[in-house]
C-alpha cells in the first residue's frame, strides 16, 4: 500500500487556487443560474437559455467538434511528416513554419482572419489574382467557415506540438522493421506510430475542445450574428441586460458539454491505467 | 528518365506543400501587418493606396498610455509566471507520479477553468474581490490570472513529467541516488524543456488576457496617476451622507476598482495602476421614487440615435450600439440600479420622437428650442460643430457665403443642423436626405452646393470622395445633451441634470470621447447650476 500524503502535499497548493480562484466563483454562477430575484429556486434561467439560444447550442458543439476533426487531421499530417519524413530541410522548414499560429492569440487571430477571409481580404486577392476564381464568384468566409478557419488554424499548431512531441518518442526499431518490411509510410504512420500516441491526441484534442468552447474573441469578431456561438450569447446578456442568471446558465449549459470532452479523456485514462497493472 | 521525372516531381510536391501552408500560415498576419501601416485601403487595391504610421502614433501618444499598459502586462505577467511555476511544477509531478485519492476528480478539476467562458467566473471574482479588498491591487491581478494560467502549467509540467523515462529514476534510485537527487539531477533536467514551454505559455495566455482587458479604455489607467484626481476627492467630500460618499467614490473610481480603497485615493497613495473591465455592483443612490420616475418600466430605456458619429455607432463586428452616449446611459442605469435597454434609431428625429412620446425614459439630442416642448433638457456634456462642404471648385470661401438664392444645402432630415439651417438660412434652398450619414452621397448624387453636417463626418466623407473640401469655420455649435419626457417633472430632470454634470466633472466624459476616438467634439462646460435650459 503506497501513502497517499507525498502526492497530496505537492498537488495542494495548485488545488488551493484552484478552489478559491474558480470553484468558490462557479458556485456562485451556480447559486446565480438557480435563484430568482426574491432568492428561490427555479428553472425559469435554464427555461429562457434553451428557448432563446437552443441553436446555438447546437451551433456551437458542431462548431467545435467540426474543428477537432480538421485540427486531428491537420496535426497528424504534419506531425507524421515530421517523423516519418524524409527529405530533411523539408522538415526542418516544416517545423520552424507550422509553430507560428502559437504565438498568435486568439483576439488577434480574430482580427487576422476578419481581414483575411473577408471578400475584398488577401484570400480572395490571391485566389482571383492566381486566376483560381472568377472576381464575382468572390465571397466572404466570414461565417462558420471562418470561425472554424480560425480556430484550426489556432490550434492546430498547439496540438501538433504535442502530438510531434509524442511521435518522436516512439521506438524507432518499429518504424525501420515495418520499413524495411516495405510498409509504405502512411501505413506505418496508422498502423504503428499512431496508436502509440492516441493518448496524447486526445488529450491535446479535448483541450482544444474546451478552450475553443470558451473562446469569446473568434466567434464575436467574425461571425456575431444569429446563429452564433455560446460565448456571444454569455457577453450579450452581461452587457446588453446585465442578465447574469441567464448569462451563468448559458455558462453551465457549455460547461456540461466540456464535462463531456473531460469524461471521454477520463474514461481513456483510466482504460490506459487498468492495462498497465 | 522516369527516376529523375519523379524526383523532379516529389521535388514540386514538396516545395508547392510547403509554399502553401506558409501562405496559411503568414498571409493572414502579412494582412494584419499591412492593415497596420495602411493610411488608405480601398477596393480593389491589392496592396493600401497609402502607407503612414498614423495609427501608430495615436497607440504611443501619451493620453493612450499604451506603453504604460504594456510595462505593466510585463511586470505582471513575469511574476504571474513565478508563482504558476512554483504551484504547478509540484503538481505536475503528482499528477505524473505519485499515486493520489480521487485521481479522476482531481484531474476534471483542473481541465474545468478552460471550459467555460470566463467572464462569469471573473464578475463572481470581482464581488469576492471587493469584500477581500483585492481589487486593482498586483496580488488581485496576479492571483486572477494565476488561476488560468496554472491550469495550463499543471497540464503541460504533468505531460513533461510523464514523459521522463520512469526507468531511469528506478535506475538512478538503485544506484543508490535519494529521491530529491533522482529528481533534481534526472526528473527535473528532462523535464525542464516542457517545463519551460509551460512557463511560456502561461506567460503569452496573460499577455493576451492583458491585452484584451487594456484595450476597451487605455486611458483609465492614466486616470490612476492623479489627473483628474483632485476632482474625485472635491466630489467625495461634496457628499454629505457617508453612505453616498462611499457610493460617490465607488462611481468616481475606474470600472471595477474597489470602493473600499478611496480612503487611499485621498491620501494621494493610489493602488498600483492595475485593473478589470468588470463593472462595479449597481449601488442604487437615488430615492426609490425618483427611480420609479425616471424608469418607470423597471429598466431603463435609452434612445441611442446611430445617426450621429459622434454620439453613438454600430460595431462593425457585433452591430450592436456603442459610443458615448451608449456608456453615458450605462452609467446612468448604474446609477439607478435598473437595468439598461437600448432602444437604438437611424435618425435623430426617430429618436426625439421615442423620446417625446416616452418610449423611451432618456435619449441624446442636440438642444434646440422647437425639440423642448416635448423634452426636458440637462445642459450640454458635449459640444460639436457643425461645417459646410463644398467641391473644391466651389466659388464659396466663407460660412456667411452660403446663403445666397439660388444655393442648395443638404442637411440631414431632422437633425440638429436642419432645425438651425431651417431658421438661420432665408435664401438658399434646403434640400434634406433621410439621414445624416447620407447627407454627402444626397449631395454628389444631386448635385447640390453645399453639404451640412457634424466636422468629423465630413472630414471622413472628403476622404471618401476626393476633391471635396471643408469650409473654414463653423456655422454652428451643436449643444448636445441628455432629456427625458417632459411629463417625468422636475425632481427627474434635475437628477439627469446633476448626473450629467457628474459626468463631466469626474472626467467620465472626456474619457469616453478619448476611449471612442473622437475628435472636435469637446467637453461642455459645466453648468453654473442645475437649473432649467
Amino acid at each position: 500500500m503506497k501513502k497517499h500524503w507525498p502526492g497530496l502535499l505537492l498537488i495542494t497548493p495548485a488545488l488551493a487556487v484552484i478552489a478559491v480562484f474558480f470553484i468558490v466563483p462557479l458556485g456562485l454562477s451556480v447559486h446565480s443560474a438557480f435563484t430568482d430575484k426574491a432568492g428561490a429556486f427555479t428553472l425559469a434561467h435554464f427555461e429562457k437559455s434553451f428557448e432563446f439560444y437552443a441553436n446555438d447550442m447546437l451551433f456551437t458543439v458542431a462548431i467545435v467538434l467540426l474543428s477537432c476533426l480538421l485540427i486531428a487531421i491537420v496535426a497528424i499530417a504534419i506531425a507524421g511528416y515530421l517523423t516519418l519524413g524524409e527529405h530533411e530541410r523539408t522538415r526542418n522548414v516544416l517545423r520552424w513554419l507550422y509553430r507560428w499560429p502559437l504565438f498568435i492569440p486568439f483576439v488577434v487571430t480574430g482580427q487576422v482572419m476578419r481581414t483575411f477571409l473577408a471578400k475584398n481580404g488577401m484570400l480572395n486577392h490571391v485566389l482571383v489574382g492566381g486566376g483560381l476564381i472568377d472576381p464575382l464568384a468572390a465571397q466572404s468566409l466570414l461565417d462558420w467557415r471562418g470561425i472554424v478557419i480560425a480556430f484550426v488554424w489556432k490550434q492546430a499548431p498547439f496540438v501538433t506540438l504535442l502530438l510531434a512531441g509524442a511521435m518522436a518518442s516512439v521506438e524507432t526499431t518499429h518504424i525501420e522493421a515495418a520499413r524495411n518490411l516495405g510498409a509504405p509510410r502512411w501505413r506505418v504512420l496508422g498502423g504503428i506510430v499512431l496508436p502509440q500516441v492516441k493518448g496524447t491526441l486526445l488529450v491535446g484534442l479535448v483541450l482544444s475542445f474546451v478552450t475553443m468552447l470558451s473562446v469569446l474573441s473568434v466567434p464575436l469578431m467574425i461571425n456575431p450574428n444569429s446563429p452564433t456561438m455560446m460565448t456571444v450569447d454569455v457577453a450579450y446578456r452581461i452587457s446588453t441586460h446585465g442578465d447574469y442568471a441567464v448569462a451563468n446558465a448559458l455558462c453551465l449549459v457549455s460547461l456540461l458539454f466540456g464535462a463531456a470532452g473531460a469524461w471521454v479523456y477520463l474514461r481513456h485514462a483510466v482504460k490506459k491505467a487498468e492495462q498497465v497493472s | 528518365v522516369n527516376d529523375t521525372a519523379a524526383r523532379l516531381g516529389k521535388t514540386l510536391l514538396r516545395a508547392g506543400g510547403i509554399a502553401l501552408l506558409a501562405f496559411l500560415i503568414f498571409g493572414p498576419l502579412a494582412n494584419l501587418l499591412l492593415w497596420a501601416f495602411a493610411e488608405r485601403w480601398y477596393f480593389p487595391g491589392k496592396i493600401p493606396q497609402e502607407f503612414g504610421l498614423t495609427f501608430w502614433g495615436r497607440v504611443f501618444e501619451p493620453r493612450g498610455g499604451a506603453v504604460q499598459s504594456l510595462v505593466t502586462s510585463v511586470w505582471i505577467a513575469l511574476l504571474t509566471v513565478a508563482f504558476c511555476l512554483a504551484v504547478a511544477v509540484p503538481a505536475g509531478y503528482a499528477l505524473a507520479r505519485l499515486k493520489l485519492p480521487w485521481r479522476a476528480v482531481i484531474l476534471l478539476l483542473f481541465l474545468l477553468p478552460q471550459a467555460i467562458p470566463n467572464l462569469p467566473i471573473y464578475v463572481n471574482i470581482a464581488r469576492m474581490f471587493y469584500e477581500l479588498r483585492l481589487n486593482g491591487t498586483v496580488l488581485g491581478v496576479v492571483l486572477v490570472h494565476a488561476a488560468h494560467g496554472l491550469v495550463l502549467a499543471v497540464w503541460i509540467a504533468s505531460a513533461a513529467f510523464a514523459a521522463v523515462d520512469a526507468q531511469l529514476e528506478e535506475a538512478a534510485r538503485n544506484l543508490g541516488a535519494g529521491p530529491w537527487r533522482c529528481f533534481a539531477t534526472v526528473t527535473l533536467p528532462l523535464a525542464a524543456p516542457g517545463l519551460i514551454a509551460s512557463a511560456r505559455r502561461v506567460h503569452r495566455h496573460l499577455l493576451r488576457r492583458r491585452a484584451r482587458r487594456d484595450h476597451p479604455a487605455p486611458a483609465d489607467v492614466q486616470r490612476q496617476h492623479g489627473r483628474q484626481l483632485p476632482d474625485r476627492v472635491d466630489h467625495r467630500a461634496a457628499a454629505a451622507d457617508p453612505v453616498d460618499r462611499l457610493h460617490a467614490a465607488g462611481r468616481a473610481l475606474p470600472q471595477g476598482q474597489c470602493a473600499g480603497d478611496g480612503g487611499a485615493l485621498t491620501d494621494g497613495a493610489a493602488p498600483r495602476p492595475v485593473r478589470s473591465t468588470l463593472r462595479p455592483m449597481p449601488n442604487p443612490s437615488l430615492p426609490a421614487d425618483l427611480v420609479a420616475t425616471l424608469a418607470p418600466t423597471g429598466v431603463l430605456r435609452a434612445s441611442i440615435n446611430l445617426g450621429n458619429p459622434i454620439l453613438a455607432h454600430a460595431d462593425a463586428a457585433t452591430g450592436a450600439a456603442g459610443g458615448v452616449s451608449v456608456d453615458l446611459a450605462t452609467a446612468f442605469a448604474e446609477r439607478l440600479g435598473v437595468t439598461l435597454e437600448l432602444v437604438v434609431f437611424k435618425t435623430a428625429a426617430a429618436s426625439v420622437d421615442a423620446v417625446t412620446n416616452a418610449q423611451a425614459d432618456i435619449g441624446f439630442f442636440a438642444i434646440d428650442p422647437v425639440r423642448g416642448a416635448g423634452i426636458g433638457f440637462t445642459a450640454a456634456y458635449v459640444l460639436i460643430e457643425g461645417c459646410y462642404l463644398v467641391r473644391d471648385g466651389s466659388p464659396l470661401r466663407a460660412n456667411e457665403e452660403v446663403d445666397r438664392a439660388g444655393t442648395r444645402v443638404v442637411v440631414g432630415g431632422g437633425s440638429a443642423y436642419d432645425l438651425h439651417l431651417t431658421r438661420e438660412l432665408k435664401h438658399a434652398t434646403i434640400v434634406r436626405a433621410p439621414s445624416s450619414p447620407a447627407v454627402v452621397d444626397t449631395f454628389v448624387a444631386q448635385g447640390c452646393d453645399v453639404a451640412a453636417g457634424v466636422k468629423q463626418q465630413l472630414e471622413a466623407d472628403a476622404r471618401r470622395f476626393p476633391g471635396h473640401r471643408l469650409l473654414p469655420g463653423r456655422f454652428m455649435v451643436i449643444q448636445q445633451a441628455m432629456g427625458l419626457p417632459k411629463g417625468r417633472g422636475e425632481a427627474a430632470r434635475a437628477a439627469l441634470a446633476a448626473f450629467v454634470e457628474d459626468m463631466k466633472a469626474q472626467g467620465f466624459v472626456a474619457d469616453a470621447l478619448a476611449r471612442h476616438h473622437i475628435e472636435g467634439a469637446s467637453v461642455a462646460p459645466l453648468a453654473a447650476a442645475h437649473g432649467p435650459h
